[in-house]
């Protein structure tokens, strides 16, 4: 083989470096547009670079950073942890990674996942360590959203199966037999299931009262297209408030199918409500239950679980006042409902 | 004064937002022998009540729906000694930090349950200091 030239190896070094420079080039155009914060540290752990990225998001300088500097971007609570972990990696050449907060340029903390492997040479020796840190803010707070989430339909849960348990409990109290619990029980738990899937359209922010009313008395309007009238300014109810109205009006208008207006081919009912301008100490919400041309009722002075949910539990949860009348056409039921976090105008 | 052939029924406060629930809970105290203040759904009901109904001891939800939470009756009844039992469908985890430690039943709950955390409530040496709110 014929010995290089002088001029051959002036060109091939001239092209090694150019070679060198353009790779230098490539690796700090790829360190500085990833979304990651990057550096590189000798094997014993001293940090010699950083890229841009990490110094946009500290506001620091190489001068801050080189070395252990970094410590002084770490949050007080954690740094202690992160550097006693971090030394073993280095003493013990085995991957690095934490989760911990980092202080951004203007103060403010965020979480940062962080990596760091060995580059090691053909003997195995550890010549540099590459680090990186992901930003993981919104994934922990995606977390913390979903843990609250879950916590609170625990919670949703619990309540409805002690809701079941009441109605339960009350059914089985004025009920004569196991058929006739049944009878008594299964509607009352289909209204609370029809209120369930009402609040779950809307994420259980809240329920509009018109949907409330219609969704309850529909299965009661099946078999008397027209005779319900439901009319009334867009009210927005709280998921519980929701579920104490609709319960109500499951028991009125059971009861007005047994025995008062809709229990005969010509009777009516009409639920309508307004803004209360009376000018009373709080504004309200009246609301009228009104049954005509019902057969004739006579006056009772029975106290069931319906009257009981009415005038009390709803009365009480409510903040509210009602009054509930048989009159000679049905029942009357006026409600009086202060405007509340739970009770809102939309 | 009492006639000491027929003790006072044991009165017991009860907070709960919900409507079906604080009828049930209601029924299950009273069924349990005691006689029930309120039931209250508002910390405003709650603390009305206290003040002018004689108490022994309560049982207090957690949240009251539109972000009210009974803390405040919780703290007004510690203060003056009435013991107290946290009834929540979040269980211990949903308490404020300073009631951490105090007893709760999670919902739903059976009367057997309930007549254990009660007993505990009036017959544990530590609730023998127990005062009645007047």
């Amino acid at each position: 083989m014929r010995p290089e030239t002088d001029e051959q190896q002036r060109q091939r070094r001239l092209d090694a470096e150019a070679a060198l420079r353009e790779g230098d080039i490539n690796f700090h155009l790829l360190a500085d547009s990833i979304p990651q914060l990057a550096w590189m540290a000798q094997p014993d752990g001293w940090i010699f670079w950083y890229n841009k990225r990490w110094y946009d998001y500290t506001g620091t300088t190489f001068a801050d950073m080189e070395g252990w500097g970094w410590r002084r971007v770490h949050h007080p609570d954690h740094v202690d942890r992160v550097v006693a972990r971090l030394q073993r990696s280095w003493e013990t050449g085995s991957p690095w990674e934490d989760t911990f907060p980092l202080k951004r340029h203007d103060g403010e903390y965020c979480w940062f996942l962080s990596r760091a492997l060995p580059v090691r040479d053909d003997k195995g020796r550890v010549l540099r360590w590459f680090g990186s840190n992901t930003d993981i803010t919104e994934l922990r707070e995606a977390d913390e959203r979903q843990k609250l989430l879950v916590d609170e339909l625990n919670h949703r849960v619990k309540n409805t199966l002690a809701s079941v348990q009441s109605l339960a409990r009350q059914s089985a109290r004025s009920a004569t037999d196991i058929e006739d619990f049944m009878q008594r029980f299964e509607p009352r738990l289909l209204a609370l299931s029809r209120m369930h899937s009402l609040l779950a359209r809307d994420k259980w922010q809240s329920a509009n009262l018109i949907a409330v009313i219609s969704e309850t008395l529909a299965p009661f309007a099946q078999g008397a297209p027209g005779r319900i009238e439901i009319l009334g300014p867009a009210v927005l109810l709280n998921p519980t408030a929701a579920v104490t109205l609709a319960m109500a009006m499951q028991e009125l208008a059971t009861n007005a199918a047994k025995y008062g207006s809709l229990s005969v081919p010509q009777g009516r009912v009409s639920v309508t409500w307004n803004q209360d301008l009376g000018g009373g100490p709080q504004p309200a919400i009246n609301l009228l239950w009104e049954e005509t041309n019902g057969p004739h009722v006579a006056p009772s002075n029975r106290r069931g679980f319906g009257s009981r949910l009415i005038e009390q539990g709803l009365a009480r949860e409510l903040n509210g006042e009602v009054s509930l009348e048989l009159v000679d056409t049905g029942a009357r039921c006026r409600m009086r409902l202060p405007l509340s976090s739970k009770v809102a105008l939309a | 004064m009492n006639d000491v052939s027929k003790p006072t029924r044991l009165r017991l406060l009860v907070l709960e937002d919900e409507a079906l629930v604080s009828m049930l809970i209601e029924d299950q105290v009273i069924e349990l022998g005691f006689s029930v203040v309120g039931p209250a759904a508002t910390v405003k009901q709650a603390l009305a009540l206290c003040a002018t109904e004689p108490i022994d001891g309560a049982l207090l939800d957690v949240n009251l729906g539109g972000g009210q939470r009974s803390d405040p009756v919780a703290d007004y009844l510690d203060k003056r000694k009435v013991p107290f039992l946290f009834v929540t469908g979040y269980g211990q985890a949903g308490l404020d930090p300073r009631f951490a430690d105090r007893a709760v039943l999670q919902k739903p709950f059976a009367l057997p349950e309930l007549r254990r955390e009660l007993n505990a409530m009036f017959l544990d040496p530590a609730a023998a200091g127990a005062q009645r709110l007047a």
